[in-house]
C-alpha cells in the first residue's frame, strides 16, 4: 500500500534505551532511526516520510516538551509517543495539551509502547493517504468542463438526468453523455464514490 | 514571614518610645515628689520661725514691762537699762525718761534714732489704755536691722533699741533643710532681712515665686509681717535622682533592645533553618526523582530487551524443552524489571517536591528579595560580599514559599562561588525586571563563573562543579520553578561570574485584583 515503510524516530539521550527500544519496535517491522539529541533530531529527520516519534520527556539541553511544542510550530504532522520517568499527572497534562499522541510511563510494557506506536503510525498513514486523496480529487475535479460540473452539482443535489436536463434545457441524451465524461474523468464507478469523494469540492467550487 | 520583618522595627521603635516615655514619666514624678517634699520643709522651717519670732518680741515686751514695773527710779534705774545689753543680746542699748520732765539721753540720738521719733512713740504709747498699755515702735533702720520700741510709764519710759536679726539667737533658726530661704520681718512697708546662720540669704534663681510663707507676728508692740520664701527652679531640682533615672530607663531600654535583636536574631536563624529544611526535603525529593531517572533508563532498556527477545522466542521457538525453560527466564526478568519500576515510581511519587501542584498567587519578587537580604545579612558580611538590588518586578503569579526557596539556593551557590574567587571586590546583584509575560529576578554574582563545558549540564541531576556537591540544588530549582509555570535559566553576564534567572508569569493576566 505504501511506497516505503513507516519509519518511527526514537529521541532518547539514553543509549542503552535507544538500542533497546529500537529492538523492540524492529520486531514489529517497522523502520527505527534512533537520535540522542533531540536538537540535531530536529535539525535533520525526514518530515515528509510516514510514521511516527517516540520522544522522551527528561532531556539535556531540550526538554521533551520544548520538542513537541516546535513540531507543532512546524507544522510536522507526525504523532508524538510522549515517554517518561515522571508518571505525574501534571506531566501527562501538559504533554496531552502540548499535542502528545500518547503518554507512557518508563519503563514500558512492549504491548504498550508497540500498540501506541502502531496506532500513532496507522493514524499518519491515514492522515497522509487523505490529505493525498484529497490532493488526487482536486486535480481531478480541475480537468471538469463548466457544463460537466453543473451537472456534477445537479447529480449531487440527488437529481435524475430528466430534471437536469430540464433544469439546464439540454437533451437527456446530452446530460448522461456529460455524466458518463465527468465519471471517466473523476475515476469513481457508482453515483455513492462520487458523492462521498466531490460534494465537498462541489461545494467549495459554488461558494 | 514579610511581616516578621516589619514587626522587628515595629517592635525596636514601640521599645525606644516606651522607654523615652518612661523617662520623661518618671522624671516628672521624681521633681513632683521633691517638690512636695520642700514644700513641707519649707512650710515647716517658716512656721517654726514664726514661731521663735514671736517668742523673740514676746520677750522684749517682758524686758520693758519688767522694766516699768521694777526699775527704781533715779540713776538706779538708769543703771539697770545700762546692764540689759549684756544681758539680751538682741538689745543693743537700753534708754530712759523720766516722766517728770527728763529728756531721752544723748546716747540715743547717737544710735540713729531721732529722739522727736522716741518722743512721738512714748507719746502713742502713753495714749493706750493702762491696762493694756504696750510698748510703741519709734522706727526701723532697715539697712542695719534695728528698731527701737517706747514704752510710756511712769515715773518712767523705756527704749530698746533691738537688733532684729538677733530676735532669734543665732543657731536657733530651724533652717534644718539647709536650703537657701529668705526671710524678712516688714512693718509699713518697710522690710528688714533677717541673717540666717550662714551670712547672707542666698536668693536662688527661679522660674516661679516658689514656696512663700507670710503672717504676721502676734505681738501687740511689734506687728511686724514675717515673710519666708524659697525659689525653687532647675537649679533646686534633684538632679542626681533623675541622672540616676535616665541612666536606668536608658539601661533597661538597652537591655530590652538587646533582647529583642536576639529575638530577632533567633527568628532569622529559624527562618533560615526553615529555608535549609525545606531545602533538604525538596533535595531528597529531587534525588527520588534523579535515582528514578537514571534507573528508569537502564530498566526501560532491560525490560525493552528482554520483552524484544521474548517476542523474537514466540515468533520462531527453539526446541521444546529449551523454549519453555528460556520463556520462563525472560519472564521472570521483565517481572523483576516491571516491579523495580513499580518501586522506584512509588517512592518518586511520595518524594516528588512538585507533586502536590503548588497554589499560584501574585507574589511580589522584590519583597522576597529583601526578606532574604535581611535573612543572609550575617552571611554578606562575614564573607565581605556587598549586596545590591536593582530595578523592579511587578507581580509574578508564583507560590511565594517555593519562589522564595528558589532564589534562597541561588543565593546560596553565589555566596559559594565568591569564596572560591578573590577576597576582596565580592559582589551579589540581583536584579528586577519584566518582560512582557514574565516577571524575573536575576542573581549576579562576579565570582570565577562556571567552565563552558560544564553549562550544559549545570541543570542535569547529580551534576555538580562543586567538591562534595550533590548536584540537585539547581535541579530543584528547575522543578520548583517548572511546577509554577516558569524556569531557572543560566547566563554569562558581562563582565564575567555567574547569572542565574527565576523567571515567573506574570500575575496581571490572572482574574485577582491588583
Amino acid at each position: 500500500m505504501n511506497p516505503i515503510s513507516p519509519l518511527i524516530h526514537l529521541v532518547d539521550d539514553d543509549a542503552s534505551v535507544r538500542e533497546a527500544l529500537a529492538l523492540l519496535i524492529g520486531t514489529v517491522g517497522l523502520r527505527v532511526a534512533s537520535w540522542a539529541d533531540p536538537q540535531d533530531f530536529m535539525a535533520r529527520f525526514d518530515r515528509d516520510a510516514v510514521g511516527a516519534i517516540v520522544l522522551d520527556m527528561r532531556m539535556p539541553g531540550l526538554s521533551g516538551l520544548a520538542v513537541i511544542d516546535e513540531l507543532r510550530g512546524q507544522g510536522v504532522d507526525q504523532p508524538v509517543v510522549m515517554l517518561t520517568g515522571h508518571g505525574s499527572v501534571d506531566m501527562c497534562r501538559r504533554a496531552f495539551k502540548a499535542g502528545a499522541a500518547e503518554f507512557l510511563e518508563k519503563p514500558v510494557d512492549d504491548e504498550l509502547l508497540l500498540g501506541a506506536v502502531q496506532a500513532a503510525v496507522r493514524a499518519h498513514v491515514a492522515l497522509r493517504r487523505q490529505g493525498a486523496a484529497g490532493r488526487e480529487a482536486r486535480e481531478r475535479f480541475a480537468l471538469l468542463s463548466a457544463r460537466e460540473r453543473e451537472v456534477l452539482a445537479r447529480v449531487i443535489q440527488g437529481l435524475t438526468s430528466k430534471q437536469i436536463a430540464r433544469v439546464l434545457q439540454l437533451s437527456p441524451r446530452t446530460v448522461e453523455t456529460h455524466r458518463a465524461h465527468l465519471q471517466d474523468k473523476l475515476q469513481v464507478q457508482t453515483l455513492a464514490q462520487l458523492v462521498r469523494q466531490y460534494a465537498a469540492l462541489v461545494d467549495e467550487g459554488a461558494a | 514571614m514579610i511581616q516578621t520583618l516589619k514587626a522587628w522595627r515595629d517592635a525596636r521603635r514601640r521599645l525606644l518610645a516606651l522607654g523615652a516615655l518612661a523617662c520623661v514619666l518618671g522624671a516628672t514624678a521624681i521633681v513632683r515628689v521633691d517638690l512636695a517634699q520642700r514644700r513641707d520643709a519649707f512650710l515647716a522651717e517658716a512656721r517654726d520661725a514664726h514661731r521663735l519670732l514671736g517668742q523673740g518680741t514676746a520677750r522684749l515686751d517682758a524686758v520693758l514691762a519688767t522694766l516699768a514695773l521694777l526699775a527704781p527710779p533715779g540713776p538706779a534705774g538708769a543703771d539697770a537699762t545700762a546692764r540689759l545689753p549684756a544681758l539680751y543680746p538682741q538689745v543693743l542699748a537700753a534708754w530712759r525718761r523720766e516722766a517728770a520732765g527728763g529728756d531721752w539721753p544723748d546716747a540715743a540720738a547717737r544710735s540713729g534714732v531721732p529722739l522727736a521719733a522716741l518722743a512721738q512713740a512714748e507719746a502713742r504709747s502713753r495714749g493706750l489704755p493702762a491696762a493694756t498699755r504696750h510698748a510703741v515702735l519709734a522706727g526701723l533702720d532697715t539697712a542695719r536691722g534695728r528698731y527701737t520700741l517706747v514704752l510710756a510709764g511712769t515715773p518712767a519710759s523705756y527704749a530698746l533699741q533691738v537688733d532684729a536679726r538677733q530676735l532669734v539667737a543665732p543657731g536657733a533658726w530651724p533652717w534644718r533643710s539647709g536650703q537657701p530661704m529668705l526671710a524678712r520681718l516688714v512693718w509699713g512697708g518697710q522690710a528688714v532681712t533677717l541673717q540666717d546662720e550662714r551670712g547672707d540669704p542666698a536668693r536662688p534663681r527661679g522660674l516661679t515665686r516658689g514656696f512663700t510663707f507670710e503672717q504676721t507676728l502676734a505681738s501687740a508692740s511689734q506687728d511686724f509681717g514675717f515673710q519666708a520664701q524659697r525659689l525653687v527652679g532647675p537649679a533646686q531640682w534633684p538632679w542626681a535622682a533623675l541622672v540616676a533615672w535616665a541612666l536606668l530607663c536608658a539601661g533597661a531600654t538597652a537591655l530590652a533592645l538587646r533582647g529583642q535583636r536576639q529575638r530577632a536574631e533567633r527568628r532569622r536563624a529559624a527562618e533560615l533553618e526553615r529555608l535549609a529544611r525545606t531545602a533538604r526535603l525538596g533535595t531528597l525529593g529531587e534525588l527520588a526523582a534523579g535515582v528514578a531517572h537514571e534507573l528508569n533508563q537502564p530498566l526501560t532498556a532491560a525490560l525493552s530487551g528482554t520483552q524484544t527477545a521474548l517476542r523474537l522466542l514466540r515468533d520462531e521457538p527453539l526446541a521444546a524443552p529449551t523454549q519453555a525453560t528460556v520463556l520462563q527466564a525472560l519472564e521472570l526478568a521483565a517481572a523483576q524489571v516491571r516491579r523495580a519500576g513499580e518501586v522506584l515510581a512509588r517512592l518518586r511519587r511520595q518524594m516528588q517536591p512538585g507533586a502536590a501542584p503548588a497554589a499560584l498567587a501574585p507574589v511580589e519578587l522584590g519583597v522576597l528579595v529583601r526578606h532574604l537580604g535581611v535573612l543572609w545579612a550575617p552571611e554578606l558580611a562575614r564573607h565581605a560580599i556587598a549586596w545590591r538590588v536593582e530595578g523592579q518586578a511587578p507581580p509574578a503569579l508564583g507560590d511565594a514559599v517555593a519562589a522564595e526557596q528558589v532564589l534562597h539556593n541561588l543565593l546560596g551557590n553565589a555566596v559559594q562561588a565568591l569564596q572560591l574567587g578573590p577576597s576582596t571586590g565580592r559582589q551579589i546583584t540581583l536584579r528586577l525586571s519584566a518582560t512582557l509575560t514574565h516577571a524575573c529576578c536575576a542573581v549576579r554574582d562576579n565570582g570565577p563563573g562556571v567552565p563552558a563545558a560544564a553549562q550544559a549540564r549545570l541543570f542535569a541531576p547529580f551534576f555538580s562543579t562543586r567538591d562534595g556537591g550533590l548536584g540537585l540544588g539547581l535541579p530543584l530549582c528547575q522543578t520548583l520553578a517548572l511546577a509554577m509555570n516558569g524556569a531557572v535559566r543560566f547566563q554569562v553576564p558581562v563582565g564575567g561570574g555567574a547569572e542565574f534567572v527565576l523567571e515567573l508569569p506574570l500575575a496581571r493576566t490572572s482574574p485577582a485584583p491588583p
